[in-house]
């Protein structure tokens, strides 16, 4: 028995070490990724102190700064979106979040509604928002999709992305190497700003009906949309289906995107309808990254505008005050330095 | 026995015979070394062996192989 | 279910765990369970053969044995009343009414093999044949996929039932025992083929979980990993590339790639085997030794004698023997002596059925051409050794050549490790004429500067991977030098202090995590952005 007992004490020491090792190992080959980082920084948030989540692609990322809504309504918000983000992740993401947080809206963007998702092609952008994902079922669910459309793909290396970045040994200056861990904390609660870029133009005949109609939804990508709406109506969580401007957007898009809202009965918001537009009044030579996203100018215009817009709809409390929220404030004067215009 | 001995000696001068004990499973006889001896063996005495009589316990020392012969030659 | 995968090393974990819990009575069945399992992984319709040939050799075997103890219990009742030439045909006739059993169950048997492994050959081979001499037949090809282990498991059943045959043990009895034996998991894939005598009763016993064992199966299954993930698979690459463009490749190229060819093929088949081997430790389980340092031999039978070992002792005791031993290759011996002189004449009943086992032994490997050419190859040149083998001997004496010297040794490792590589170009080629083609260019072509002027880079690996690809294979050779002088790796690491013995273990580990080849290549361009 007592040999026995030193067996297992060793096997478990051992394993330990192992852990600590191999997870300082994958710390080292990790493929590190500001989005990746601010997606799951969300994990460093206090629990139900969340009080909008945005969900979605790489305009909403770009375009929307939890900080400026914050200095400027008292919410706070956490975006959890990444470049081409698959609807499967959008959704798992999602549905993970409300297990941390329980939020009086959840905004969803749907773009990506009229397009198929190729998982082969896109694993880079699957793996922003899955590397770094804690176990969880929806992780699970994710991986089980994406491992069921690429059969090269493994749930193990999705559970332990070393196994996947193992060969990024060779890339590395192994001289100045040092593990870089995911981030803990942001400062930008998930927005991942981008200076200058091209400046733009509204095409011509911009957002008016062209007679052709807009293209069909993607079956698998809006059976993915409806159950990520669904989650949050269970929780009775009101959601919003917003568009954030981008100059390849049509009309008919437009009206489409207005329908699939109204048959899930939820709220649709289109910063690029007329109406929107001249409240918005961005400049499209100054705001716009490129002609799908806003660079930080436009989206700390875009945020002051969108921040009084949701609290003025949805009655969202003010924390600025209060005790527990202090590290927000904190967090605010940081995005605030850091977001200084660069003489 | 010497008649073995003889045999196998000529076969193999370079093995000592007499001392060792483990001719086929250390190596020292290999597959062409028992075809050629049992062909001697079976003209010599008289006898048939068969693929089935061919295991290292029979050809791991002179003993063993004289007992193989004597065996052989008795049914 | 590859040996290199985590699948593997879960399910192996699984059954340990099931089999050590099972009570002692029942463990076999919990291992045949685990067996039939993972044979199911493997495609479930393959069961049908891997069924039909467990059926066929237990009633065979049973029969065979049920005959040998009627036969004993009648001829030892007869006996006194027998002369001596009775005696004999009572025993011819005996062995008459066995090979009925026996021969059928073999032919059934081998027979599925040879259909499903070869009818694609000989049909085109035929079919090829035909329209040469223009008859307008051409015969159906149907390809099969090869059910896993087909080889191993029927050349394992065969030889059980040939010793029961030759009376060497009792059959088994037990139908579901029987089947255990011959679906015995880590080595039905490749190997090593086990003897009844030898693997059965570690099968049937109910083995006691030993941590030793564990931790030595373990080790032996990360070495098995390393030789396969880091060396063979990187190998791999520059073979792909030099054997697949052979006309961009040619001279230096074609050595660089045979030797490679050598580390990938022992470090994947070796690996496998030690992985195999492991994981029967693991379950308290001593498999055969399947390789001893093969390019360590000092002669081409040497050679033999240390790659794939169960298989050529196959060979040797199921097919060398039988023919060399049989009365149509001693009256060959008889006669040869006549006509051709004592010396050659004696050899005569080892140098044919030699050149028939190597034949056999080069389409065991693969249904083509390439293949009989290699048995051919590897035929020739051990006739030539034993032809030459007193000659040469005066010669070496004539001119004085000391061979008790580390020198010599080092020549004949190399000689045999050259002409071995030569045979493995030959089974690497696309054809039998593309091997040709390899060499006639390695020879003409030949221009070391590409081993110095980064023409090396050409082959698929970068600088990183090249080194270690090299550093592993030192690391290889290291080891296999070690233990040809008699180290036992594991044992002395037993021996070490903990905090030395972790670091190896945790250092092998990773290692293999980071530097083995699996996984989808990383291409850091997959990555980049790509749309916002």
């Amino acid at each position: 028995m007592k040999g026995c007992f030193k067996i297992v004490t060793r096997c478990v020491a051992f394993f330990v070490v192992f852990s600590m090792i191999f997870s300082n190992t994958s710390d080292y080959l990790r493929r590190p990724d500001d989005e990746s980082d601010e997606i799951h920084a969300f994990y460093d948030e206090s629990k139900d102190s969340i009080d909008v989540l945005f969900m979605g692609s790489s305009p909403i990322l770009r375009g929307v700064s939890p900080m400026v809504m914050w200095e400027q309504e008292g919410f706070t918000s956490y975006i959890r979106a990444s470049a081409l983000q698959a609807p499967v992740v959008t959704y798992g993401l999602l549905g993970e979040s409300l297990e941390y947080q329980s939020p009086e809206l959840v905004v969803l963007s749907c773009d990506n509604i009229f397009q198929a998702y190729d998982y082969v092609e896109r694993e880079g952008d699957l793996r922003r928002g899955l590397d770094g994902m804690k176990l969880s079922k929806y992780k699970f669910q994710i991986v089980s999709e994406v491992t069921a459309a690429d059969d090269r793909q493994t749930l193990l290396s999705y559970m332990f992305p070393l196994f996947r970045y193992h060969e990024r040994w060779k890339e590395i200056d192994w001289a100045e190497a040092k593990p870089i861990p995911l981030m803990e904390h942001s400062f930008k609660k998930g927005n991942v700003y981008l200076r200058g870029g091209e400046p733009q133009a509204y095409p011509e005949n911009f957002m008016e009906p062209s007679g052709t109609p807009a293209p069909a939804f993607d079956e698998d990508t809006k059976g993915y949309m409806e159950k990520t709406i669904q989650l949050c109506k269970d929780k009775n969580i009101p959601v919003l289906v917003l568009h954030l401007p981008k100059m390849s957007w049509s009309y008919e898009q437009s009206l489409a995107m207005e329908e699939f809202a109204k048959e899930m009965g939820v709220d649709y918001l289109d910063c690029d309808q007329e109406e929107i537009r001249s409240q918005l009044n961005l400049d499209p030579a100054v705001d716009y990254y490129d002609q799908g996203h806003m660079n930080l100018i436009g989206s700390i215009k875009l945020s002051q505008w969108f921040g009084n817009y949701l609290d003025g709809i949805y009655d969202l409390p003010d924390h600025k005050n209060e005790e527990a929220y202090q590290s927000w404030n904190e967090d605010y004067q940081e995005y605030a330095q850091r977001t200084k215009p660069e003489s | 026995m010497e008649t073995l001995l003889k045999i196998l000696a000529e076969l193999r001068p370079d093995v000592d015979f007499e001392e060792n004990k483990e001719l086929v499973d250390s190596g020292e006889l290999d597959s062409f070394d028992i075809v050629s001896l049992v062909g001697e063996l079976c003209e010599a005495y008289e006898i048939e062996i068969g693929a089935e009589d061919i295991i290292p316990e029979n050809f791991n020392s002179v003993e063993a192989i004289m007992a193989l012969v004597v065996k052989l030659q008795e049914d | 279910m590859s040996f290199t995968s985590v699948q593997f090393v879960v399910f192996l974990l699984l059954v340990a765990t099931s089999y050590f819990l099972t009570p002692k009575r029942y463990r076999w069945v919990t291992l045949l369970i685990a067996n039939y399992i993972f044979y199911f992984f493997a495609g479930p319709r393959y069961f049908i053969y891997l069924l039909a040939t467990t059926i066929t050799i237990y009633f065979a075997a049973v029969k065979l044995g049920d005959m040998s103890a009627k036969n004993k219990a009648d001829f030892a009742a007869a006996k006194a009343d027998l002369d001596k030439e009775q005696k004999k045909n009572w025993k011819a006739n005996f062995t008459k009414r066995k090979r009925r059993v026996l021969i059928p169950a073999m032919l059934f048997n081998l027979g599925i093999l040879a259909v499903l492994k070869y009818s694609t050959f000989v049909g085109s081979n035929l079919n090829a044949l035909f329209e040469r001499l223009s008859l307008g037949i051409e015969m159906p090809i149907h390809s099969f996929l090869l059910p896993l282990g087909i080889s191993f498991y029927t050349f394992q059943s065969v030889a059980y039932l040939i010793d029961v045959y030759r009376e060497k043990y009792e059959p088994e009895r037990n139908l579901a025992k029987l089947a255990l034996f011959i679906s015995f998991f880590p080595q039905i894939v490749q190997g090593p083929i086990g003897r009844y005598n030898d693997l059965a009763e570690q099968l049937y016993r109910p083995n006691s979980f030993s941590f030793e064992k564990a931790k030595f199966g373990v080790q032996l299954m990360l070495w098995g990993a390393f030789k396969k993930l880091i060396i063979a698979d990187r190998a791999k690459v520059i073979v792909d590339m030099v054997f697949g463009y052979p006309e961009t490749f040619g001279g230096t190229y074609v050595a660089v790639a045979a030797f490679v060819y050598c580390i990938q093929l022992y470090g994947d088949f070796s690996g496998g085997i030690d992985i195999a081997t492991g994981a029967a430790q693991v379950l308290g389980i001593q498999l055969e030794k399947n390789f001893l340092r093969p390019y360590l031999a000092t002669s081409i039978p040497d050679f033999w004698r240390r790659w794939h070992i169960s298989l050529g002792a196959w060979f040797r005791d199921y097919v060398f023997y039988p023919l060399s031993l049989s009365k149509f290759f001693m009256k060959v011996g008889k006669k040869g002596r006549q006509v051709l002189g004592n010396y050659i004449g004696k050899l005569l009943p080892v140098l044919i059925p030699q050149f028939i086992i190597f034949f056999l032994i080069g389409i065991w490997h693969g249904a083509e051409w390439k293949y009989i050419a290699f048995g051919f190859y590897n035929g020739t040149l051990i006739v030539l050794g034993i032809l030459f083998d007193q000659p040469l001997k005066k010669l070496i004496e004539k001119l004085h050549i000391r061979t008790d010297c580390f020198s010599w040794h080092l020549f004949q490792v190399l000689r045999t490790f050259i002409l071995v590589a030569l045979g493995k170009i030959i089974t690497r080629a696309p054809g039998v004429s593309a091997s040709a083609y390899l060499m006639h260019s390695m020879v003409k072509n030949w221009n070391t500067e590409v081993l110095m002027n980064g023409g090396l880079l050409k082959l698929g690996l970068d600088t990183q991977d090249l080194w270690v690809l090299l550093f592993a294979s030192l690391v290889l050779l290291t080891i296999s030098l070690l233990q040809e002088s008699g180290v036992q790796i594991r044992e002395a690491l037993s021996k070490q202090n903990l905090l030395f013995r972790w670091i190896i273990y945790l250092a092998a580990i990773f290692l293999l995590i980071m530097f083995g080849v699996y996984g989808l290549n990383y291409n850091a361009s997959d990555f980049i952005y790509r749309g916002f």
